[in-house]
């Protein structure tokens, strides 16, 4: 199996709070690996570890090595740009951008200079398609975005991720804003996607890691207690605080 | 108290239950057997039925389990081994209803075998006790060690093979003979299916399945 990231020894806090303690995990690309704990257990904040978006918090502060393909990506040489290009995120509530679903998609690959109009329509049409949207809505791609379901919406956002080409897909809790039918699509849409992306999802659905997920990490008060193939994760879990959390005994 | 934990306790107590029944099937039909009480057999071909209606009902409230609760780890495996251990007394059940069909058809078991007979009976029967308590305790260390006593019903069998060998040479009723080595194997095959039961408490409390031989 390739690894995609190799973590070592990442400490996060924000301010004096320490949120993430001695994180030490493998990711394996084309996999899905799932984050689960209970809220607050740091999860969320080490998915965002991996395209760097805590940067954008003044009080936080990271320590340790997050190796993507054997590069640091908290290395100051390394092009965060470029780093958020290669690994997409799509967020807990659909965010399209006010424009029609045409320009959703084009946003990025015209932001990273592609102008060529032949090129920027079937990479659109590409992502839409990947994205398992295309057939919904190839007749109106120039209707706002705003104008689709929140299911469709939340495909928008992953086609517009995977427009950029990226070889990660962070997922902070996708579906948890959605109905189960969209809900089944999006994971449906994860089984097709992890061909071609590797992806880490956070989720609090249970069901939802097991059903999708290749990996399951367990985290709790910043830790991560277990990580195993979901199968294991789900079948016979090792640690006991692990087992009360899925077992749905935690606390 | 835990939804899920209600739910597995309401199981747990239907296989006890069942197991017991089980039990009390096996304990009336090694009388029946040397005793030749076409009563008794009657009586246990009847509780057969209820031992029968204790399986549908716990695979009933397993697949509501599964269905409702979607258990994971330790309470799936739980469900899943439950299954698994009703099916296997369901079929002791069956063993001690052959015992009695061939009691009420041909009558008591000769007495040249009648010692034997006791014998093997009880020896299987302690060993039904013996796993239904690590059920209750949800005891591995118990679990491992009961097929020991399957080893000691197979060599029980054996030697009663011997003795109806050695009486069909002796030109005895041949035909009744064969019958009584169909109706002995019962007790051979329900400690095949008591070790199962300690199979399926291991992987219940473990995790792991493992060959019991």
């Amino acid at each position: 199996m390739n690894k995609l990231f190799s973590v070592s020894d990442v400490n996060l806090s924000y301010g004096d709070k320490h949120v993430l303690k001695d994180i030490n995990i493998d990711l394996y690309k084309n996999k899905v690996t799932a984050f689960i704990g209970p809220s607050g257990c740091g999860k969320s904040t080490f998915l965002r570890c991996f395209n760097r978006m805590n940067d954008l918090i003044d009080s936080c502060k990271i320590d340790g090595t997050i190796l993507m393909e054997n590069k640091d990506i908290y290395n100051k040489k390394y092009d965060v740009v470029d780093l958020r290009t290669n690994v997409g995120m799509v967020f807990q509530k659909p965010n399209p951008f006010m424009m029609s679903i045409y320009e959703n998609v084009a946003y990025g690959l015209k932001c990273s200079g592609i102008k060529d109009k032949k090129v920027l329509k079937q990479r659109v049409i590409n992502a839409l398609k990947q994205a398992a949207l295309y057939d919904e809505v190839s007749t109106r791609l120039n209707d706002s975005a705003l104008s689709l379901s929140g299911g469709q919406q939340q495909r928008l956002c992953i086609a517009r991720a995977i427009a950029m080409k990226p070889e990660v897909i962070l997922m902070d809790e996708p579906t948890s804003a959605l109905d189960p039918i969209a809900t089944a699509k999006i994971e449906e849409l994860i089984e097709e996607l992890k061909k071609d992306f590797t992806i880490i999802i956070v989720t609090h659905s249970m069901h939802q890691a097991s059903r999708i997920s290749d990996y399951t990490a367990f985290f709790l008060n910043g830790e991560i207690v277990e990580y195993d193939i979901t199968k294991n994760i789900f079948q016979n879990p090792k640690d006991i605080r692990c087992e009360n959390y899925i077992t749905g005994r935690f606390g | 108290m835990y939804k899920l934990d209600e739910k597995t306790s309401v199981i747990k107590d239907c296989i006890l239950q069942m197991a017991n029944q089980v039990l009390k099937m096996h304990h009336m039909v090694i009388t029946a057997l040397v005793d030749g009480d076409i009563d008794k057999s009657l009586k246990v071909i009847e509780m057969d039925n209820y031992v029968n209606s204790y399986e549908v009902e716990i695979n009933e409230l397993s697949i509501e389990t599964l269905a409702l609760l979607q258990p994971v780890a330790k309470d799936l495996r739980f469900i899943i081994a439950s299954i698994k251990i009703a099916s296997e007394l369901e079929r002791i059940g069956d063993y001690a209803k052959n015992l009695a069909t061939y009691v009420i058809k041909n009558g008591k078991i000769d007495d040249n075998l009648k010692e034997l007979s006791i014998e093997v009976g009880n020896t299987f029967i302690n060993m039904l006790e013996h796993s239904i308590e690590a059920y209750d305790k949800n005891d591995t260390k118990m679990a491992m060690i009961i097929p020991e006593e399957d080893e000691k019903i197979n060599e029980l069998f054996k030697i009663m093979l011997n003795v109806i060998s050695e009486e069909m040479i002796n030109n005895k009723n041949i035909v009744i003979n064969v019958y009584t080595v169909a109706a002995l194997r019962n007790f051979e095959r329900a400690g095949d299916h008591t070790k199962n039961i300690c199979e399926h408490i291991i992987y219940q409390i473990k995790g792991h399945h493992v060959e019991l031989n």
